[in-house]
């Protein structure tokens, strides 16, 4: 009697311990998905961050190189956004990136990438074969950004590279060395980027 | 000293302790002390009256058990441990008649710190399911370590007429929410401690418990569906089949062996223990077998035997569920510390057993545990 009863308690106490694991690896999955998602997002406007933007772009770079799988890489700056910081302070700026995060977000597709470089520079990898359609849709981004404080000038500058084509000078030169190619990548998007910006200011 | 121990199972208290008497007067000229067990089936408000009358003593105490020991025998009726000292042994007693009156922990950590170089056995009632929290309470209290010189168990009983008949008895009252402290001068003595419950499982986290009591664990799920579950498919389940699969607490890190808690009642939203069990502690289920439980008490009696060859009486404090899963081998318990250390053996079942923890540096309160005490005069 007592034995049949013993064994019956194991019996549930297995599946209780089996159910609780569950529990726990589902937990465990949760908890660890929650961490992954926090390690590549930026904590204020929730787009990817700089870590792993740069990390995708390196993934990109390599693929494009073997399976001519072409992209357009475009690094934004925002225009005016340091006197909305001194004149309103920090917690009006962080909404305004905030606002600026949430364009950018819907403004691309779910397969592309936007991330939040720091500061009040981001970074899209867009898979759009088209210069023009991508320069529409960038010119949409900048129209909604110009309205966010329309009485202060806040606008973006942004720099376009098409990948391949615009950086074949780099990969013949760098080869194999996907770091330094990723370094030259942002140096130059950077300096068309600048150069657009001097442009708007008429500085050029 | 001479220690011998006298039981009867008469069902009157006046024949049974007339019974007990005459084997007392064939064995003893004299005694110092006599330490009684009294089933609650007796009548509680006769004890004093018959012990007084029949044995002329004011020295003595006694306690209610479901079952006590009389070596190898475990006895439902009246067990007697008479003691007689030969050489500087002395006895006396301290008692509290409420553990919830003003002072009283106060004046038992005052009474122990007093008395460090004795051997104080404390026996206890149920105290309304309080008794462990004052245990931790005065363990915090104490002013010296190794605090290995206390250990004790709690009276068992059952509920008749809206009492739990888990009381002590002195020569003049019945303590119904206190206990007693009988400290022994001028003995050696060592203590063993057996579990034999194993862990198992995933860990779970208490979220919510008040006093004994366990509501929810985890993410607030009620504890009473687990243990519900734990039962299904048994045919008229029993709170008793529970301890078999006692928990364990896991972040007492100190325990002399890990405390375990047993279930005592299956409530709607609720799993009672017999010990405190607290928010935030973290513990798995057990589970225990008899073989394994014995194989405990045998590492415990060697351990014991290391340190006192000779010993003149033993105690065995086993807690009443420890010797529910012990099955028809219960009683083995009690042969493996006779014949390991070859002394009498007095003690009862319990609701709790008291003891030190790991280091000796704080007192515990046990479940399930079989407290192993030998004693020498010396």
């Amino acid at each position: 009697m007592r034995e049949k009863i013993k064994i019956t308690l194991l019996k549930n106490l297995l599946e209780e311990v089996t159910k609780k694991y569950d529990y726990f690896i589902s937990q465990r999955e949760r908890v660890l998905e929650e961490t992954y998602k926090m390690s590549i997002t930026d904590e204020l406007t929730q787009l990817y961050n700089r870590h792993y933007a740069l990390e995708q772009l390196k993934r990109e770079v390599e693929r494009v190189k073997r399976e001519e799988n072409p992209f357009t890489l475009v690094m934004f700056d925002l225009d005016n956004f340091k006197p909305i910081n001194d004149k309103y302070g920090h917690i009006k700026g962080d909404e305004v990136l905030k606002n600026v995060g949430n364009i950018l977000k819907k403004s691309f597709r779910s397969y592309d990438l936007v991330a939040r470089l720091g500061g009040d520079e981001f970074i899209a990898i867009i898979f759009e074969k088209e210069k023009s359609d991508v320069e529409k849709r960038l010119q949409k981004i900048r129209e909604e950004i110009e309205n966010i404080i329309p009485q202060e000038n806040l606008s973006v500058s942004y720099g376009i590279l098409q990948i391949p084509d615009d950086i074949k000078d780099i990969l013949e030169k760098l080869e194999e060395d996907s770091d330094s190619i990723i370094k030259e990548i942002l140096n130059k998007v950077d300096f068309i980027m600048y150069t657009n910006k001097k442009k708007r200011k008429g500085m050029l | 000293m001479k220690t011998e121990i006298f039981y009867s199972t008469k069902e009157s208290l006046n024949f049974g302790l007339k019974e007990i008497k005459q084997q007392l007067d064939n064995s003893f000229k004299e005694f110092d002390f006599l330490i009684f067990s009294f089933h609650p089936k007796y009548d509680y408000n006769d004890v004093i009256y018959f012990v007084n009358r029949i044995f002329k003593t004011d020295r003595w105490v006694g306690f209610h058990a479901i079952d006590a020991f009389a070596n190898d025998v475990v006895v439902e009726g009246v067990v007697l441990l008479a003691i007689k000292f030969e050489n500087s042994g002395k006895i006396h007693t301290f008692e509290i008649e409420d553990i919830e009156e003003k002072d009283s922990l106060q004046k038992t950590a005052d009474y122990l710190n007093q008395n460090k170089d004795k051997l104080n056995i404390i026996i206890a009632g149920l105290c309304e399911h309080k008794f462990g929290f004052f245990v931790e309470n005065l363990s915090k209290l104490l002013n010296y370590t190794p605090t290995k010189n206390i250990v004790g168990g709690l009276s068992s009983g059952y509920k008749k007429d809206g009492e739990i008949l888990t009381y002590i008895f002195t020569p003049d009252k019945v303590i119904k929410n206190g206990f007693v402290v009988l400290s022994f001068d001028s003995v050696e003595f060592e203590i063993g401690i057996s579990l034999g419950f194993k862990p198992y499982g995933i860990t779970y986290e208490v979220k919510n418990a008040q006093g004994y009591k366990v509501f929810t664990v985890d993410d607030n799920k009620n504890f009473s569906y687990i243990i519900q579950s734990i039962l299904k498919g048994i045919e008229n389940p029993s709170i008793e089949y529970l301890w078999y699969c006692p928990i364990v607490i896991l972040d007492d890190t100190e325990g002399y062996v890990a405390t375990v808690r047993t279930p005592k009642e299956l409530g709607k939203d609720y799993v009672e223990f017999f010990g405190p069990v607290k928010t935030g502690q973290k513990f798995k289920f057990s589970f225990g077998e008899k073989d394994e439980l014995l194989f405990e008490d045998r590492e415990s009696t060697l351990k014991v035997k290391s340190s006192i060859k000779h010993p003149d009486i033993l105690f065995n404090f086993s807690c009443i569920a420890r010797q529910y899963v012990l099955e028809e081998e219960g009683i083995k318990e009690n042969q493996i510390y006779i014949n390991t250390l070859n002394a009498n053996l007095f003690g009862f079942f319990t609701f709790g057993e008291i003891g030190p923890d790991k280091f000796y540096k704080s007192l515990k309160f046990y479940n399930e545990t079989s407290l192993l005490l030998a004693m020498r005069e010396l």
